[in-house]
């Protein structure tokens, strides 16, 4: 680290939540605008019911459930981060830990709401709780999803607890109910001891927690498709294909969200050159790891051409969905290894641009999992209405599916004002640690 | 002689054409086979059934939509059965109600009348037939372990019931797509008291929930009778045992029929997650407590 020349003074200060300048009141400006029209549309899907969006008997999952798996994806880069650089002991990884946690937050808030907006009578959510089968699948990802909430929130907030020293210190320069807040979360922590090593420990259990937990829910929700005898998803590599590739867009957030954060709060002291160098090298691997799956996930039906899935890869390869097909394998695979590669590629402005690529691909790629599988079922579509053929999202679906991601941003962008984006105890012990060697 | 000529060919054109149309029409106006036939079910409303078809080519096709009048007795307005047209089977049905009760009751034998009009195909065509009040009755009977039916045909001869002799009869169980014959023989023929016996011979027959079989008598086509049926229940079936496949702890059943290596794998895995997580929060609350301590 770079940090080793600066003064514990000069730590606290630097990484406290500062107050949104001019462009960080229009970014929330627009990310709430975003959440509105979003709220809007959801209004009148509840008002007018399922039959303001274009799913049909073929397509009933759209963009929607692309947009869980999205998030469910996305979420995983908390245990990466957080927990297998932890416990790989790995510090170079502390000043992303929290930066990768609020992204798993935002991430799995948003998959559990999304799921309610795709249900038709969200009022019956009780019932998948009251008479849900432990046999199905989608029972597994309920379970999963609420466990992995829970540890994400406590994985977030017990390593905060040191900071909240410097937080509560603080006080007068921001609004009382944030010192209000403050102290209500954080007052009892002295920094004893006891404290520490008890607070040590729970983290130390949560890190290896996690790990299988995430593993679990990205699986379960492979398993969602995979467990369905369907061209496309009929597939044994998908738990593992599912959790690569969520490796991958976590990742590819975190390092758009360490570029963002690093100029907007100016942090180039503390997420260094070298943070981007290292997080590049974790992508390219990622990428590449991806990539494999999916060689082996396309090519090898391809390979046999089996007649089922024969329809489904034509569409996919030189079809309807074949722009969007290449373009994820490009933009979310290719282009940012072939970037990311060479040591130029791996600095913070072409690290940017490869993590946005990385994250864009990594969504066409989930609507190329959902979508094109509904619209080639087993059975033959004789006499089905034209529409059901072909699938293009509403803009009430749109509208939704934005606001979603506007909000899964919304929490981070406030996060980041509320509370430090970098761990400023840690930093500081680092720094000690560091200047003693 | 070009005047001659004139003169009489225009006569002869249109006789040619007059002819020539009539021919023509003629050979379009089709035959039409019409039948008539009566059914008295058990216990229910006796009614007529129409059936109407066409012979092309030694096959027989049935004629959709041919609208016919169905008379009880002699044709006028008053025995008006009603009238009817043929479905997609070339069939009608038309039910004789109570309201000519008094035709009926005034001579043991009835005479129906249909009376299809020509149309653009088919000529105009006329169907009768006549039955003979008649009764079956069935009964049931059981010696040496052996179970027979019982069934007697008596017919209305001058106000009085008299046994049917001669008189072919299915005895049959009912089934779901059919009638199943009790025993060996596709038919019986009743003796001089009007009655058949017929050993059952179908054991192990599956009935209703509760074992329960249809038996039925009935006269098919009967050329006096027409078509009677009478049913009787008896227990002479077998129960069936149906196996509820959701009734057994499976994947595909109901929540309450987990299987146990599920719910013990399930539990074992959320418990354990959530058991750490309990522990966690009172990790938790450790720290908060040792705030007095550090005061």
């Amino acid at each position: 680290m770079e940090t080793h020349q600066l003064t514990a003074a000069k730590i606290t200060h630097d990484l406290m939540p500062q107050p949104f300048g001019m462009k960080g009141k229009i970014w929330t400006a627009a990310l709430i605008i975003i959440c509105a029209i979003g709220a809007y549309a959801y209004y009148r899907q509840l008002r007018y019911g399922l039959t303001v969006t274009n799913m049909g008997d073929y397509v009933s999952w759209g963009i929607y459930i692309s947009n869980f798996v999205f998030f469910v994806a996305i979420s995983l880069v908390g245990s990466l981060i957080t927990a297998i650089f932890r416990l790989t002991n790995v510090k170079w990884s502390t000043p992303l830990t929290r930066i990768a946690e609020i992204i798993a937050v935002s991430a799995i808030v948003f998959a559990s709401l999304i799921i309610i907006v795709d249900m038709g009578r969200p009022e019956r959510l009780v019932n998948i709780f009251s008479h849900g089968r432990l046999q199905s699948p989608i029972m597994w990802d309920v379970v999963v999803i609420s466990t992995y909430l829970v540890i994400s929130l406590l994985l977030l907030y017990i390593p905060m607890l040191p900071d909240y020293k410097f937080m509560i210190e603080s006080k007068g320069k921001g609004p009382k109910w944030m010192s209000k807040g403050y102290k209500f979360f954080g007052s009892f922590w002295k920094g004893t001891g006891e404290q520490t090593r008890i607070s040590k420990k729970a983290v130390l259990i949560l890190s290896i927690l996690i790990i299988p937990v995430a593993f679990c829910i990205h699986t379960v929700t492979s398993w969602l498709f995979a467990t369905t005898y369907r061209p496309g998803w009929d597939s044994t590599n998908f738990g593992a294909y599912f959790v690569s590739g969520a490796f991958l867009v976590g990742a590819g957030a975190v390092v758009v969200a360490m570029y963002v954060f690093r100029n907007a709060y100016k942090l180039q002291s503390y997420i260094t050159v070298k943070h981007f160098d290292r997080m590049g090298k974790v992508v390219v691997m990622l990428a590449l790891l991806y990539l494999y799956f999916n060689v082996n996930e396309y090519l090898v039906p391809a390979f046999k051409m089996k007649k089922h899935e024969e329809a489904h890869l034509s569409n996919l390869f030189a079809g309807e969905f074949a722009p969007m097909f290449w373009f994820a394998i490009l933009i979310g695979m290719i282009i940012p290894i072939l970037v990311l590669v060479f040591p130029k590629g791996r600095k913070p402005l072409p690290m940017f641009i490869a993590g946005c690529m990385v994250v864009i691909g990594a969504w066409f790629k989930r609507y190329l999992i959902v979508t094109p599988t509904l619209l080639h079922p087993f059975l033959p579509m004789h006499d089905a209405p034209e529409k059901f053929k072909h699938y293009f999202p509403s803009w009430e679906e749109w509208a939704i599916a934005m606001g979603s991601l506007a909000g899964a941003l919304l929490i981070i962008t406030l996060f980041a004002r509320i509370f430090p984006v970098i761990p400023i105890h840690e930093t500081i012990e680092e720094n000690h640690e560091t200047a003693e060697k | 002689m070009k005047l001659l000529k004139n003169k009489y060919w225009l006569p002869v054109l249109l006789l040619l054409a007059f002819t020539n149309k009539m021919i023509a029409q003629d050979s379009l106006a089709h035959e039409l086979l019409l039948n008539i036939s009566f059914y008295l079910p058990n216990d229910k409303i006796p009614y007529l059934k129409l059936s109407a078809k066409e012979k092309v080519e030694r096959r027989f096709i049935p004629q959709k939509g041919i609208s016919g009048s169905v008379y009880i007795g002699e044709e006028n307005e008053i025995n008006l059965l009603g009238q009817v047209n043929t479905n997609d089977k070339g069939e009608a049905i038309v039910y004789i109600p109570s309201s000519f009760k008094s035709i009926w009751d005034s001579s043991s034998t009835i005479s129906f009348l249909v009376i299809s009009e020509a149309n653009k195909v088919f000529q105009s065509t006329k169907s009768e037939v006549q039955v003979t009040k008649a009764r079956v009755e069935i009964d049931t009977v059981s010696t040496d372990g052996i179970k027979s039916v019982l069934a007697k045909v008596t017919s209305l001869n001058n106000g009085q019931w008299l046994p049917a002799k001669d008189v072919e009869l299915k005895i049959a169980v009912r089934r779901s797509l059919g009638d199943l014959p009790v025993g060996d023989e596709e038919t019986y023929t009743t003796d001089s008291t009007g009655t058949v016996t017929a050993e059952y011979k179908r054991d192990s027959l599956l009935g209703d929930t509760k074992g329960n079989l249809i038996l039925v008598a009935k006269t098919e086509d009967h050329e006096t009778y027409g078509n009677i049926s009478v049913e009787k229940q008896v227990n002479w079936g077998v129960a069936p045992k149906f196996e509820n496949l959701l009734d057994k702890r499976s994947l595909w059943a109901t929540s309450s029929k987990t299987p146990f290596w599920l719910l013990g794998l399930a539990y074992s895995i959320i418990g354990g997650v959530w058991g750490t997580l309990i522990y966690l929060i009172y990790l938790l609350l450790r720290i908060r407590k040792l705030r007095k301590a550090a005061a």
